[in-house]
């Protein structure tokens, strides 16, 4: 089993589709990313720098690799529901690191995760 | 922890006030159409059987009366403000539109442009104490604290911009106002002021985004951190495009949700986009809502299709 990024952990979520997006969803989803985040669109004007932008845009286009080919999908569809368990702790932790990080990108994940378990190890819960 | 509530925020608690329906109208750049579609909506609204209350809280450039084809009247925000009349509710007058009151704005610019905090808080509790079915606020440009604290206080704010540079640069400044002056009320009002000292000092990088502040408060508090971000998730302003020419304008919009919700964590809805149409220039000129005579227009179509996405958006939040 591979081991994700953390990067490419919901490729749904990159795209901004639902999990039970149709090909058209994704073909649609896939423009209006492109149109987005393309060199001079207005869309990104002044709120991220190149760097931001290029980066965004490749990992948009590696969600669209997969999820627009049928088996590549089903894939990692597969391997997403294996890895629940590895990547996160609970429900709760789910919901809210994956809507906080799942498209954020930068090493961040790695610290706040490693500080989460060590959470749950200690067995303290604040209120 | 902090030592927790203490003093009662009144932007947060209006925001947890979920059954008024206030829709703010701002945009950080003026000229975009602010003014036009908050009277034109709360137009099209009354017509529809709403009671409607449009107050101009453009303070220093009021101008709805205008575009209501209203003259100057004997009463406006300024008198409420200087208390010759105790309630804001005083000052609504009645308009040539069934349903639909206004409070037209002061023409005392030097007063109101220039509102200390605590006449805008009065002005924020006046204006929730209204019972119409939908209570519309042209709050203006810029992004000053009396925009944002207004454009924050209601559900959802709209936010009105142009398919150029220049509006959008705007428009995001104003965006980024909002969500740090939305930060900073929860921060003091929950008291954690000395572990958000903490995080900003372990944020090491310039171009820190929303996402990087927010994984280092979970790092530090969990419960906190989560408190910010659905603090940040209910802040759901709506986004028109006004006067769209080209078909890459009425495209924009779907475009600039999509990067705000990856950059600065908010939901923003896009609502539509408003053509560009020169009887809209003639119909102000004539001091007549555009929509009370062309209704059937491009202009009139997309106003009515976002009226109808407003009420929907305000259905569906109320349930929540």
């Amino acid at each position: 089993m591979k081991k994700r990024d953390s990067e490419d952990i919901d490729l749904y979520k990159i795209m901004n589709v639902s999990q039970s997006a149709s090909q058209q969803d994704i073909e649609r989803a896939y423009k209006i990313a492109q149109s987005s985040y393309k060199k001079n669109s207005l869309a990104h004007y002044t709120l991220m720098d190149e760097d931001q932008r290029k980066k965004i845009l490749e990992r948009i286009e590696k969600a669209y690799r997969i999820l627009s080919d049928p088996g590549k999908r089903r894939e990692d569809d597969q391997n997403k529901s294996k890895n629940k368990s590895e990547v996160y702790h609970n429900a709760y932790f789910r919901s809210t690191t994956e809507k906080l990080f799942i498209e954020d990108g930068d090493r961040t994940l790695v610290k706040v995760m490693k500080n989460i378990r060590k959470i749950f190890s200690s067995g303290s819960q604040k209120k | 922890m902090g030592s927790g509530k203490i003093n009662t925020n009144p932007v947060i608690s209006i925001r947890q006030d979920s059954q008024r329906t206030i829709w703010a109208v701002g945009g950080g750049k003026g000229g975009t159409g602010k003014s036009f579609v908050s009277a034109n909506l709360a137009v099209y609204l009354s017509k529809r059987n709403k009671e409607v209350t449009l107050i101009d809280a453009d303070l220093g450039g009021a101008n709805l009366h205008t575009f209501l084809g209203l003259k100057k009247s004997d009463l406006d925000i300024g008198d409420f403000f200087t208390k010759k009349v105790p309630t804001l509710k005083d000052v609504a007058v009645p308009t040539p539109f069934n349903k639909l009151s206004l409070v037209k704005g002061s023409d005392n610019l030097l007063f109101t442009a220039n509102l200390n905090y605590f006449k805008k808080l009065k002005l924020i509790r006046h204006i929730k104490t209204f019972d119409s079915d939908v209570i519309i606020v042209d709050i203006g440009t810029g992004s000053n604290y009396n925009s944002i604290d207004f454009f924050l206080l209601s559900s959802p704010g709209v936010l009105v911009i142009n398919p150029e540079p220049t509006s959008i640069e705007n428009a995001y400044y104003f965006l980024k106002s909002c969500i740090i002056r939305l930060l900073k009320l929860y921060i003091d009002h929950y008291q954690i002021q000395d572990l958000i000292k903490k995080v900003t000092e372990q944020i090491k990088d310039n171009s820190r985004s929303v996402y990087s502040f927010l994984s280092e408060v979970i790092s530090q508090d969990k419960y906190y951190a989560d408190l910010l971000y659905r603090a940040l998730k209910k802040f759901k302003p709506s986004l028109i495009i006004n006067k769209a020419r080209h078909e890459k304008d009425f495209m924009l919009g779907e475009s600039i949700s999509n990067v705000v919700q990856k950059i600065l964590v908010i939901d923003l809805d896009y609502l539509g986009a408003i053509p560009f149409n020169e009887m809209v220039h003639e119909s102000v000129k004539n001091l007549t809502p555009f929509i009370n005579e062309y209704q059937d227009s491009d202009v009139g179509k997309a106003l009515v299709s976002i009226a109808s996405k407003l009420l929907e958006k305000d259905k569906d939040e109320k349930k929540r």
